[in-house]
C-alpha cells in the first residue's frame, strides 16, 4: 500500500500543478490585451469648488499592425474632488485595465500650480506604478489641450511628447526638463524651486512648441520664463550642453553656438551686508551665423565680445531671479550645503539672498569660425 | 582566508540595502547618522576580525561542536536556541521586508501569503541542502549579480541629476554624536562572518588572515554604507527623504538607462535584490537550521532511514512567517528591526566574550 | 593452458562443446588430415572470419611439414587467446573464436568476423576543426582508435562482462595516474552490482549506473568523439565503452563538461571565448524566454518599454487562450517537430520541418491562435537549444524550460527569478560520483577537482 501511495505521488503532483495553472485568475495573472496603457496624464484645476480637479488620461490603443496604421489613441476625462476618485471612476469607464506602467509624461494645467500643488505631488509619489522618471510639466492653455494635441510628426508608435523630452529624439537647448523625482525633491526641499516646462499648444493642436520655463515658488506667485531667460537658466544649470549667443554688438553681429559649457558657483558671505555669488561660466564653441565677414586671427576678440554678452545676459537673469525671489538653481542649498549645520541656515539665507551682488566671469573661447571664414 | 568567507560577508553587506538599515539611518539623518557609521566600521571590522580568527583556530567545526564540548550540555543547548532564533529572525526581517517590496513594487495583485509562500517553497529547498552546497550556490548567483550591482551603483554616482549639494548638507550634520540605533542598524552590515558559527564546517583548513584582507573588506564596507546612506539623500533631497517608505526603491527608480533594454533601472533592481535577498535568507536559515538541528533531533522521527526533523522546523519557518507576514505593517516592521538590530549587537559583543571563554577552556 | 595435464579430457571437453552448441546450423566441426598431421577445428560458422581463417590456420597445416612444426606455427600466432574453462572457451566460441584440438591440447584462437568496424564520421557531435572520425561499433576497433590517441604506459584497460544474458564486453579505460580512485572503486562496484540481462547500447548502461531512479540532469556524459575522450582521460577521467555501442560513456561529468565543444581547445582565444560566450547566452534564452514572455505580458508589461508594450498588445489582439496556454501550445508543437524530424528518415526531414515550421508557423498566427512575438520567440528558443554542444544536456533544458515556464506563470518575474535559483540550487546539490555537479573554479583547479588525487 505505501509503494502504491508513493507511485501515485508524482502524477498527484502534476496535477495539482495544472490544476493551479488553471485556476489561477485571481493572482495577477492578466494578459497585456487585456490592459490599455496610460502614456500622459494631465491634470487641470477647474473653477468649482466641488470638483477642483478634471484628470485626463491619453491612452494608446494597440493596433495589429504597428506598421501600417501607428498607434491610435484615445482620450479619458473626468472631474472629481479628487485624482484618485477621478481615476476610478475611468477605471469603470474602460473595458481594460488601466496601465500606469508606461505613463511618462505627466502636464499640469497652470492654474494648478497656484492650488493643491502638494496634494497632486502627494498622490503621484504614493501610487507605486507611477514612474519617478515621468516628466513634469505644465500645459498651456490647458493641460487637456497639450495631450490632446497630435503634430503630424507624431509617428507610429513613438509618442510626441516623449520625444520632447528624452534627450535621444530632440536635443534643444530651449527644453527645461525636469523628471517627477527632481519635481518632488525641489518642491520638498528649501533653499530651491521647482522648474517646469512650459508646453504649449497651437489653436489646431497640430503643434506643441517646449520653450519656455515656469519657476514654481510655495509662498509666491509662479513666475514664467520667456524663451531667452529658459535658455540660459539651462546654461547655468549645466542641462544644456548646446547653446547659442546672440552677440549684437555696433559693427558686429554674429551667433556663436556654444558646444561645451561648464558652470560653477561659489557663495561668499564673509561680510553680512554685502554677501557676493560668484558664479564661474567657461564655454567653447564656434561661430555659426554672422553678417560681416569673419576673420580667423580675430577668433580672440570675438571671445571676448561674447564672453561680455553672456555675462550681460546671465547676470540680466540673476537680477531677474533676485528680484522674484526665485532660487531655482539652489543658491540656498549651497548655502547650508557648506555651513555646519545649526537649524536655522535657511531663515539666514531667506535674509541674504536680496541682499547679494552677482559677480559673473564668463569665459568663451570660440575655437573656429565655422567651415568658412 | 577562503573566498566563501568574503561571500557570506558580501551577501549581508548588500543585501541591507533594501532592507531597513537605509531607513533607519535616514531616519536618524540628523540625529548623528554619519558619526554612527563611521564608529560602525571600526566596530563591525573588528567583529569581523574577531569571528574570522576565533573559527580559524577551530577548523571544521561549527559553535554547535564547540559550545557542546566546551560549556555545560544545558547551558550550550540554551545559548544555541537562542542564537539559532536570532538568526531566523534575520532572515524572518529580509523576507517580510522583501514580501512588501514585491506587493508594492512588481506583483501587486499577488496576496501577501502567496508571494511569501512562493520564497518559502523555494527556500525550503535551499536550506535543507548540504552546508556546501549553500555556499556554491551563493558563489554563482552572487556572481552573476555582481556586475549588475556595480553597475548600477556606478550609474548612480555619475547620472547627472544626483545633486551634490544634499548630500553636503547631510554632511554639515556630521557633528553630531552618534546613535546607538544608528550604529547597530550599520554595523549589521558588516557582521555577515558570524554565519561562521556553522560555516565553519566547511572550512576544514586553516587559512591566513592578513591585513589586505581585512582591509578589504573595510573598503567594502565603507563604500557600501556610504552609497547606501547618500545616494538616496542626493537623489530625493535631504529635508524630506526619510518621509519614503522605500529610499532605496525609489531612488533606483530615479536612475534611468537610455538604450537600455529595460530602461527603468528600478526592475532591474528588485529582481537583482530579488535574488540577493534570497541568497541572505539562504545564509541565515541554513544557519538557523542547522543550529536548531544540533539542538533537537528526534530519533524516533524517521521515516525511510532519513530523520525527518528539520523538515518538522521547516514547517515550523513557513507557519511562523506566514503569521507574521499577514501581522506586521511597514511602519512597525522599521521599528521591531531597529530594536532587533539593537539586540543583535548587543548579543554579538556577548557572542565575542563566549568566544574569549572557549579559547581559554581550549588552551587549559 | 590448464588441460595440458589432463589428456583424457581433452575429447570429452570437444564433445561437451559441440552438444552445447549442437542445436544450431552453423556450428562447424572440422578434423583436418594430411599424412600423419591432424588437427580439429570447431567454430561458429557466422562469427568466425572465414577468409581468415583459411589463411592463417588451414593453409599453414597443408603446408608446413610435420605436427611439430604445426605446433609450433600456431602457438606463436598472435591471435591466440588463453584458456582457463569449458565455459570460457564456450563463450568465446559464441564471440567469434576457434578451437583447435592438437594432439592432446585444445587452442583457442580470435578470429572473429566483425561487420561493424568501420569507423564512421562524427555525426552527432560535428565540429569544423578537428578530428572528424569518431567511433566504431566494435570495442576493438575503438580500443585501437583511443590508444593510438594517448600514448601513455599508465592508460589501463580494463574489461568486464555486463548483462547477464548477453554478456557483452565492457572496457574500463582510465589513466593510472590521474584517475581518482574513489571515482573508479564507485563505478566498478556499480557496474559488478549491475543486474540486467541485456545491456544494448551505452545510453542503457548509462540510465542502469546512474544510482537515482528519477534524474532531470546527465551525470554521465556520452560522447562519440575520441577527441574528447583523450582529453576527458587526460583530465583524469573514467571511460566506459560498451562494445556494439559506438559512443563511450565519461564519468564523472559536471554541468560545464556538458557546455565545452572540443573546439574550444582548437581555436583562437578569443574566438573561442566568444563561441563559449554565445553557447551561455543560448542556454539562457533558450531557458527563461518563454518564461520571460509571460511574465512580460501578463504580470509586468511595465519592465520593457513602451513600443515593445504595445507590439506585443498588439499582436496578441484576438488571440483567444491567455499567454501561457499560448506558449505552451507553441512550444509543444515545436518539440514535436524536433521529436518528428530525428525520427524521420532523412529524405523526409526537411518536408515535415518546412510543413511543420513554416506553414504551422504562419497559419496560427494567421488564425489567431498564436502571436506573431510567440513565434518569434518559439523559433529563437529552438535555435538557442540546438547550440549547446552535448544532446544529453539539450534534451533536459528543453525540460527545464517548462519548469521555468510555470514559475512564470504562477509569479511573474519573481517566480522565473526564483525558479532560475532553483534550477539553480538541484544542480549545485546533485553530484557526479563524489563531485559537485555544479561548481566554480578558479585558477587553482587542480587543487579544487577531486580527481586529480595525484597531480603529476
Amino acid at each position: 500500500m505505501k509503494k502504491k501511495v508513493q507511485h501515485l505521488a508524482k502524477p498527484f503532483f502534476i496535477i495539482v500543478a495544472v490544476m493551479v495553472l488553471l485556476f489561477q485568475s485571481g493572482c495577477g495573472f492578466k494578459d497585456i490585451d487585456k490592459r490599455i496603457f496610460v502614456l500622459s496624464i494631465g491634470i487641470d484645476h477647474t473653477k468649482s469648488e466641488e470638483k477642483p480637479f478634471r484628470v485626463v488620461l491619453k491612452l494608446a490603443v494597440p493596433s495589429g499592425s504597428i506598421k501600417q496604421s501607428g498607434t491610435e489613441y484615445t482620450y479619458l476625462t473626468e472631474e472629481s474632488e479628487s485624482i484618485s476618485t477621478a481615476i476610478r471612476i475611468l477605471k469603470s469607464q474602460t473595458d481594460k485595465e488601466l496601465d500606469f506602467g508606461h505613463a511618462k509624461v505627466i502636464v499640469f494645467g497652470e492654474e494648478v500650480l497656484h492650488h493643491e500643488l502638494e496634494e497632486i505631488i502627494d498622490f503621484f509619489l504614493r501610487r507605486r506604478d507611477i514612474q519617478m522618471i515621468s516628466w513634469v510639466g505644465v500645459g498651456q492653455p490647458s493641460a487637456e489641450s497639450v495631450l490632446k494635441a497630435e503634430p503630424e510628426s507624431e509617428m507610429a508608435g513613438s509618442h510626441a511628447l516623449f520625444n520632447f523630452f528624452d534627450q535621444n529624439g530632440v536635443e534643444s537647448s530651449l527644453i527645461v526638463t525636469s523628471y517627477l523625482f527632481d519635481f518632488r525633491r525641489r518642491v520638498m526641499e528649501t533653499g530651491i524651486d521647482p522648474i517646469l516646462p512650459v508646453l504649449n499648444t497651437s489653436e489646431d493642436k497640430k503643434r506643441i512648441e517646449v520653450s519656455r520655463a515656469i519657476v514654481v515658488n510655495s509662498d509666491k506667485k509662479p513666475v514664467e520664463l520667456n524663451e531667452k531667460q529658459a535658455t540660459i537658466y539651462n546654461l547655468m544649470g549645466n542641462n544644456a550642453d548646446r547653446y547659442d549667443v546672440r552677440v549684437k554688438n555696433d559693427d558686429l553681429n554674429f551667433t556663436v553656438a556654444i558646444d561645451t559649457s561648464k558652470v560653477t558657483f561659489d557663495i561668499n558671505t564673509d561680510s553680512k551686508q554685502k554677501p557676493i555669488i560668484k558664479m564661474d561660466i567657461e564655454m567653447v564653441g564656434i561661430i555659426q551665423e554672422a553678417d560681416v565677414d569673419t576673420d580667423s586671427s580675430k577668433l580672440h576678440t570675438y571671445s571676448e565680445v561674447t564672453s561680455k554678452t553672456v555675462k550681460k545676459d546671465v547676470t540680466e537673469v540673476l537680477t531677474m531671479f533676485q528680484e522674484e525671489g526665485l532660487d531655482p538653481l539652489g543658491f540656498g542649498l549651497r548655502y547650508k550645503a557648506t555651513r555646519l549645520n545649526n537649524n536655522k541656515r535657511y531663515e539666514e539665507w531667506k535674509e541674504l539672498y536680496p541682499k547679494v551682488t552677482f559677480e559673473v566671469n564668463a569665459k568663451a573661447s570660440l575655437k573656429s569660425t565655422g567651415v568658412i571664414e | 582566508m577562503s573566498r566563501y568567507f568574503f561571500y557570506l560577508v558580501f551577501v549581508n553587506m548588500i543585501a541591507n540595502v533594501v532592507a531597513s538599515v537605509p531607513k533607519i539611518l535616514l531616519e536618524k539623518k540628523s540625529e548623528g547618522a554619519i558619526a554612527s557609521m563611521l564608529l560602525s566600521i571600526f566596530l563591525g571590522l573588528a567583529l569581523c576580525y574577531i569571528v574570522a580568527r576565533f573559527f580559524n583556530s577551530f577548523p571544521g567545526k561549527g559553535l554547535p561542536e564547540l559550545t557542546q564540548k566546551y560549556l555545560p550540555r544545558w547551558f550550550a543547548n540554551l545559548l544555541l536556541l537562542f542564537i539559532a532564533s536570532a538568526w531566523y529572525i534575520a532572515g524572518l526581517i529580509t523576507l517580510v521586508t522583501y514580501t512588501f517590496l514585491l506587493k508594492r513594487f512588481l506583483t501587486p495583485d499577488m496576496p501577501l501569503v502567496w508571494i511569501t509562500s512562493i520564497f518559502l517553497l523555494f527556500l525550503s529547498y535551499g536550506v535543507l541542502m548540504k552546508t556546501s552546497s549553500v555556499l556554491y550556490t551563493i558563489e554563482l548567483v552572487l556572481l552573476c549579480c555582481i556586475p549588475i550591482n556595480v553597475l548600477i551603483m556606478f550609474k548612480s554616482y555619475v547620472t547627472p541629476e544626483l545633486e551634490w549639494d544634499f548630500i553636503s548638507e547631510s554632511i554639515m550634520h556630521a557633528y553630531e554624536l552618534p546613535s546607538f540605533t544608528a550604529l547597530s542598524a550599520s554595523t549589521y552590515l558588516l557582521v555577515g562572518g558570524f554565519n561562521l558559527i556553522i560555516f565553519n564546517r566547511f572550512f576544514t583548513k586553516k587559512h591566513k588572515i592578513t591585513g589586505k584582507q581585512i582591509l578589504f573588506i573595510g573598503m567594502l564596507g565603507i563604500g557600501s554604507l556610504l552609497t547606501t546612506y547618500f545616494i538616496p539623500i542626493g537623489m530625493n533631497g535631504f529635508e524630506s527623504v526619510e518621509m519614503i517608505a522605500y529610499p532605496w526603491i525609489i531612488t533606483a527608480d530615479t536612475l534611468r538607462l537610455n538604450l537600455g533594454v529595460i530602461e527603468r533601472i528600478l526592475f532591474v533592481f528588485l529582481l537583482l535584490y530579488l535574488a540577493i535577498s534570497f541568497l541572505s535568507l539562504l545564509i541565515h536559515w541554513h544557519v538557523a537550521i542547522e543550529l536548531y538541528k544540533s539542538v533537537i533531533t528526534f530519533k524516533r522521527l524517521t521515516y525511510k532511514g532519513k530523520n525527518l526533523t528539520p523538515l518538522l522546523f521547516i514547517g515550523l519557518f513557513w507557519f511562523g512567517s506566514i503569521q507574521v507576514t499577514k501581522y506586521l505593517t511597514e511602519y512597525q516592521l522599521t521599528l521591531y528591526t531597529s530594536y532587533f538590530y539593537n539586540l543583535l549587537l548587543c548579543s554579538l559583543i556577548g557572542m565575542v566574550g563566549l568566544f574569549w571563554f572557549i579559547v581559554r577552556r581550549a588552551k587549559s | 593452458m590448464l588441460f595440458k595435464n589432463r589428456k583424457p579430457n581433452v575429447e570429452e571437453e570437444l564433445e561437451w562443446l559441440i552438444n552445447e552448441l549442437k542445436p544450431s546450423s552453423d556450428i562447424l566441426h572440422k578434423p583436418l588430415r594430411l599424412e600423419d598431421k591432424q588437427i580439429e577445428l570447431v567454430y561458429i560458422k557466422s562469427v568466425v572470419d572465414g577468409a581468415q581463417l583459411q589463411q592463417i590456420v588451414i593453409k599453414p597445416f597443408f603446408e608446413l611439414a610435420s605436427e611439430q612444426h604445426v605446433e609450433a606455427y600456431l602457438k606463436s600466432l598472435p591471435n591466440q587467446q588463453d584458456v582457463t574453462s569449458k565455459e570460457q572457451v564456450l563463450l568465446e566460441l559464441t564471440k567469434g573464436s576457434v578451437v583447435v584440438r592438437l594432439k592432446d591440447e585444445l587452442l583457442l584462437f580470435d578470429i572473429k568476423k566483425v561487420n561493424t568496424d568501420t569507423v564512421r564520421e562524427t555525426n552527432i557531435e560535428p565540429t569544423i576543426i578537428g578530428p572528424q572520425y569518431a567511433l566504431s561499433e566494435d570495442i576493438g576497433t575503438n580500443l585501437n582508435l583511443i590508444r593510438q590517441r594517448y600514448h601513455k604506459p599508465s592508460l589501463t584497460v580494463e574489461t568486464v562482462e555486463v548483462g547477464k544474458k548477453s554478456q557483452q564486453s565492457l572496457a574500463i579505460i582510465y589513466d593510472m595516474e590521474y584517475v581518482g580512485e574513489k571515482v573508479l572503486k564507485q563505478i566498478k562496484s556499480k557496474i559488478e552490482s549491475l543486474d540486467q540481462p541485456v545491456i544494448q547500447s551505452s545510453t542503457q548502461l548509462q540510465r542502469f549506473l546512474n544510482g537515482r531512479k528519477r534524474s532531470m540532469v546527465p551525470t554521465m556524459m556520452m560522447t562519440e568523439r575520441t577527441d574528447r575522450v583523450v582529453y576527458n582521460l587526460a583530465s583524469g577521467k573514467v571511460i566506459l565503452l560498451l562494445d556494439g555501442s559506438p559512443t563511450t560513456i565519461i564519468a564523472p561529468a559536471v554541468f560545464w563538461d556538458f557546455m565545452t565543444s572540443m573546439e574550444d581547445n582548437y581555436g583562437l582565444y578569443w574566438v573561442t571565448k566568444f563561441s563559449k560566450f554565445l553557447r551561455y547566452l543560448g542556454l539562457f534564452t533558450s531557458l527563461i524566454l518563454p518564461g520571460l514572455y509571460v511574465a512580460a505580458t501578463s504580470f509586468n508589461p511595465e519592465v520593457f518599454r513602451v513600443e515593445l508594450a504595445l507590439s506585443i498588445a498588439g499582436s496578441r489582439i484576438g488571440v483567444p487562450y491567455p499567454s501561457f496556454v499560448e506558449v505552451l501550445f507553441m512550444l509543444i508543437f515545436m518539440e514535436l517537430l524536433t521529436e518528428a524530424s530525428i525520427r524521420l528518415p532523412k529524405a523526409v526531414t526537411g518536408t515535415a520541418t518546412t510543413v511543420g515550421g513554416l506553414i504551422l508557423g504562419t497559419a496560427a498566427t494567421e488564425a489567431a491562435l498564436a502571436s506573431n512575438i510567440i513565434i518569434i520567440i518559439v523559433g529563437a528558443v529552438a535555435i538557442s537549444t540546438f547550440v549547446i554542444p552535448i544532446n544529453e544536456m539539450s534534451f533536459a533544458i528543453r525540460l527545464v524550460r517548462y519548469l521555468l515556464l510555470f514559475a512564470a506563470t504562477v509569479a511573474g518575474l519573481a517566480g522565473l527569478a526564483l525558479g532560475l535559483i532553483g534550477i539553480l540550487m538541484y544542480l549545485v546539490s546533485r553530484d557526479s560520483f563524489g563531485q559537485p555537479y555544479l561548481k566554480l573554479f578558479f585558477e587553482k583547479k587542480k587543487a579544487e577537482t577531486a580527481t586529480r588525487v595525484k597531480p603529476s
